[in-house]
């Protein structure tokens, strides 16, 4: 089960990687560690580390707190409303950076919607610093990882056996209490799997702090991309990305050793099944005398919650979905500008920018090239990622831990240092310019959100669903097919639009790897139009979310597992 | 315009030395210096061959100029097709030379790398047998030199919002520092571009230097300078677009731009003002990585490229100077106004000096490098 994905790893990522991480142990011809205790005693270079692991921790913990509301409320819909919020989620995925960081800057700066808007209501004298700050930094942050978070809660939310809920009230506990007990520690592999996809996500990602942040803003990301793309400092740029690298894994390390319970991969290695159970076991120790010092109070809390709970909650998450829909709202009429560059309000609306782009053959060529590679990419990474959460989850084996930090380590590393690894590799074998060669880069870079999705999704699975089938008569497959992979039909979903974006989206690989008959969208794009910043980027946006949004009308309108997976209100998963 | 604008993701950068080199020897040898360093017949040449040659293109309003000014004209004439290839960066086309396929026969690197990638022996030398020795006379303020030949001028000016400063703007870097006489938030390029963003030559001269005193730069002083603009800086641009945008989107009131995203922009209906005073002229250059296929082709293609009718053909299309001044023979006045290296502009501004930013420094770290490093020192409080 692991043998695909390892052999992809160690081809296109372990041995290119090792090379190019050597090159960073080398001094004039000998072997030396000084490359790294040199950045380790450099002040600046610990002030930026040290900046950029607190952004990232702080914009997980948001992100947690805004999605957390917003995925109780999806997961209590049917699915097929769901399914379509989910869509609206996705929306910060399918904007280009570009137009998005404009379309903030158009509503937070100084003269921006949002200000014009709270002067005009009298609630502030002058106008907020929202952008060009950290609190800009924060906004923009925030909204691009938010999905990241959305979707794996969704997805163990919905797999929540609410009936379990309604057990605990009717013996006496109130809501809150059922929902400290029961419904957090059951909702905690998507909380694990959320964070650890924000958290490394953001450690990689500084184009929307360069945006939209102040002037003291600087990621190491920045840096290491700086020295690879702008100072072709290899030796450098490695050195950089190896120590981020060792921080990271030893954070997550310390990490798992402390919350191993939560997160349920230990290096001990256990079965899914003992964590299933293990997911309705109390809390820490500490939190849960906290709960017990606070249960009067909680329990006060709870009945008014239970009073007013549902419309806090469900406001809570209509405006999480209001912020990330924001943005779009601001794109659309970009798209339909009649001006030749940004301006907002558009002074005319025309069709001339969907024109251009539908009449340009070589922006129609790349997007279909971009189509189809992050397309057969992000099945790769499912083939290959699936049954590697399944052996980890469900193997007892040794090196759990270790395979698990290798296989999320692509997110850690930021990707044009894995590029630049991957070039030469690619280079000796002739790959370079061919089709192949995205695949494998978009296979190699989906893979960990597959497989960190799909952790999540197996871990407190209810097993006993399966072996009643089997001792039914269901085969393997069968097993798979009526009860496995529909239970984790969400999970399914996330990660293969995760996984195709990741590739769509990317523009570092396509730099490395493009060749004559190999050019993704991206690339072509903001070749053409990097000289100015005109209209034609949100007609891409706009373009990619009506192509979803039909998805999801055919999706509706044939019904197609809707009624299937329908539940009814309070009933269990599988109702 | 400025291929400057993306330079974030272009590629290019650098010859240096040549040019300096090649300035002091023409004022110390005069004009026979340059000949004997390109012996060339005087015949016109004939470029005609046979196959392919991939170029890199740069997309957009720059590869459209290209294509009507190099790439056709070229196919026709010389019967040799021309493969566009698009853009990357300086690292990537580094890495494709290092791995012995380099994705261009000829391609752009600005000025500020070019002498590294020379220094590094990943440049072919120019063979200026293809070259007509009126056309390379022709080439001013940057000249030729042995690894690279100027592809565009362009320049890295003073840029106010015009609207908001309509009886005056500012007109030197002292000015844009002065936030008195100037009120409102400032823009400028990231240090992290090294040489290429000129932010470090802007805060000297703000501080008082002047241009022919610039080199080798006083980092001290600069980085002192910086701290007095840093509270009015709104935030460091980091592609050429961006800044023009700002001020368009009324988000600065001044800062620096490349002159041809704001001349693109005011052909839009924008206001920006801009000053030549004190501009920094800086180049790309066409150049030859190791190891390509079509050597001959490319050589002959950058020959083609350098005639001054074909450089006035590419300077109607798009507001990058021809680097072969003759090319101003073929331009109308009032396009050539526009442009940087016309003579009005060219005595208000001077040449950025590559040299210094590809020479090494004692500790051998090369000085654009060493300006980055700082950069990240000062933006992290630590330096």
């Amino acid at each position: 089960m692991l043998a695909p994905i390892l052999a992809l790893f160690l081809a296109a990522y372990v041995l290119p990687l090792g090379g190019l991480v050597a090159d960073s142990f080398q001094r004039e011809g000998d072997f030396t560690f000084a490359n790294h205790t040199a950045l380790l005693e450099s002040r600046a270079f610990r002030i930026i580390l040290w900046r950029t692991l607190t952004l990232s921790f702080v914009v997980t913990l948001i992100c947690l707190l805004i999605a957390y509301p917003l995925a109780y409320v999806l997961a209590r819909l049917p699915s097929r409303w769901a399914a379509g919020l989910l869509l609206l989620v996705s929306v910060p995925y399918v904007t280009s950076i570009l137009i998005r960081s404009y379309a903030w800057v158009v509503l937070l700066a100084n003269n921006g919607v949002v200000n014009k808007l709270l002067l005009a209501s009298g609630l502030v004298d002058e106008p907020l610093k929202l952008a060009f700050n950290e609190t800009g930094t924060y906004i923009g942050m925030v909204h691009v990882q938010l999905p990241l978070m959305v979707f794996p809660l969704y997805a163990a939310m919905h797999r929540i056996d609410r009936s379990l809920l309604a057990a605990a009230r009717n013996l006496g506990s109130t809501s809150a209490s059922a929902f400290w007990h029961i419904f957090l520690p059951l909702s905690l592999p998507g909380v694990a799997s959320g964070c650890t996809l924000v958290f490394l996500s953001c450690l990689g990602f500084y184009v929307t702090p360069a945006l939209l942040g102040g002037p003291g803003q600087y990621m190491l990301a920045q840096g290491i991309t700086v020295r690879v793309l702008t100072l072709a400092d290899f030796a450098g740029a490695a050195a950089q990305a190896t120590v981020l690298l060792l921080v990271v894994v030893l954070l997550f390390v310390a990490l798992r050793r402390r919350f191993a319970a939560g997160l349920g991969i230990e290096s001990t290695g256990r079965s899914g099944r003992t964590t299933a159970a293990r997911g309705l076991r109390a809390w820490p120790a500490p939190l849960e005398a906290a709960i017990e010092a606070l249960s009067g109070p909680l329990r006060t809390l709870g009945s008014m919650l239970s009073i007013v709970g549902g419309p806090v909650v469900v406001a809570l998450a209509v405006l999480a979905l209001l912020y990330l829909i924001v943005p779009l709202l601001m794109v659309i009429p970009l798209a339909f500008s009649d001006s030749p560059y940004l301006t907002f309000p558009p002074p005319g609306y025309s069709l001339r920018w969907f024109k251009t782009f539908l009449a340009n053959a070589r922006w129609l060529d790349a997007a279909g090239f971009s189509l189809a590679a992050a397309g057969i990419g992000a099945v790769v990474s499912l083939i290959i990622g699936i049954p590697a959460a399944f052996a980890v989850v469900r193997r007892p084996m040794m090196g759990r831990l270790p395979l698990y930090l290798l296989l999320i380590s692509p997110l850690i590393v930021p990707h044009v240092i894995v590029a630049l690894a991957m070039y030469f590799s690619m280079a000796r074998v002739q790959l370079i310019g061919t089709p192949l060669a995205f695949v494998i880069a978009y296979a190699l870079i989906g893979a960990p959100y597959v497989f960190v999705l799909f952790v999540a999704g197996l871990l407190r699975f209810d097993r006993s669903l399966e072996m009643a089938a089997a001792n039914l008569g269901a085969t393997p497959v069968t097993v798979l097919r009526t009860v496995t992979l529909p239970l984790l039909l969400p999970t399914l979903a996330a990660a293969l639009l995760f996984a195709f974006i990741i590739g769509f989206d990317d523009v570092v690989f396509g730099l490395f790897l493009a060749g004559t008959n190999a050019t993704p969208l991206p690339i072509r794009m903001w070749d053409d139009i990097r000289l100015e910043i005109s209209p034609q980027i949100a007609v891409v946006a706009v373009l990619l979310f009506a192509a979803l949004a039909l998805a999801y009308a055919a999706y509706l309108a044939l019904g197609l597992l809707g009624d299937r997976r329908s539940r009814m209100p309070g009933g269990g998963p599988i109702a | 315009m400025n291929n400057a604008i993306g330079r974030r993701g272009l590629a290019m950068k650098t010859g240096i030395n040549r040019r300096l080199l090649l300035q002091t020897m023409t004022i110390a040898g005069g004009i026979s210096v340059s000949r004997s360093l390109f012996p060339a017949p005087a015949l016109a040449k004939d470029l005609k061959g046979t196959g392919t040659v991939a170029v890199y293109d740069g997309g957009g309003s720059w590869g459209e100029a290209k294509r009507i000014a190099y790439f056709e004209p070229f196919e026709k004439e010389t019967g040799i097709k021309v493969v566009i290839v698009p853009r990357t960066d300086t690292g990537a086309v580094r890495a494709s030379i290092l791995a012995g396929a380099p994705r261009y026969d000829v391609t752009i690197l600005s000025g500020s790398t070019t002498a590294t990638f020379a220094r590094e022996d990943m440049l072919l030398p120019i063979d200026y047998g293809y070259f007509e020795t009126a056309d390379l006379d022709g080439f001013d303020p940057v000249k030729p030199g042995k690894f690279s030949v100027p592809h565009i001028i362009y320049s890295l000016v003073l840029a106010y919002d015009g609207a908001k400063f309509a009886a005056g703007g500012p007109a030197s870097w002292a000015d844009i520092w002065d936030v008195k006489k100037f009120p409102g938030p400032r823009s400028l390029p990231t240090g992290t571009w090294g040489g290429d963003g000129g932010t470090f030559e802007c805060a000297l001269m703000a501080d008082g230097v002047e241009p022919a005193n610039l080199y080798p730069l006083d980092w001290d002083r600069a980085f002192k300078s910086l701290d007095r603009i840093k509270p009015n800086i709104l935030k460091w641009w980091a592609s050429g677009a961006e800044g023009p945008q700002l001020i368009v989107d009324k988000q600065i009131a001044a800062g620096s731009a490349w002159n041809g995203r704001i001349s693109a922009a005011n052909e839009q209906g924008a206001k920006i003002g801009f000053s030549w005073n004190q501009g920094i002229l800086q180049y790309d250059n066409w150049v030859l990585p190791k190891g390509a296929k079509n050597t001959v082709n490319a050589q002959k293609f950058i020959a083609f490229a350098s005639r001054p009718a074909n450089q006035a053909k590419f300077a109607e299309r798009i507001l990058y100077a021809p680097p072969n001044a003759k090319a101003y023979d073929f331009l109308k006045p009032e396009r050539a106004k526009l442009l940087p290296t016309q003579p009005e502009a060219r005595k208000l501004q001077f040449v950025q000096d590559y040299e210094f930013w590809n020479a090494t420094r004692p500790d051998k770290m090369p000085n654009n490098k060493y300006a980055v490093a700082e950069w990240e020192k000062w933006i992290a409080g630590a330096r």
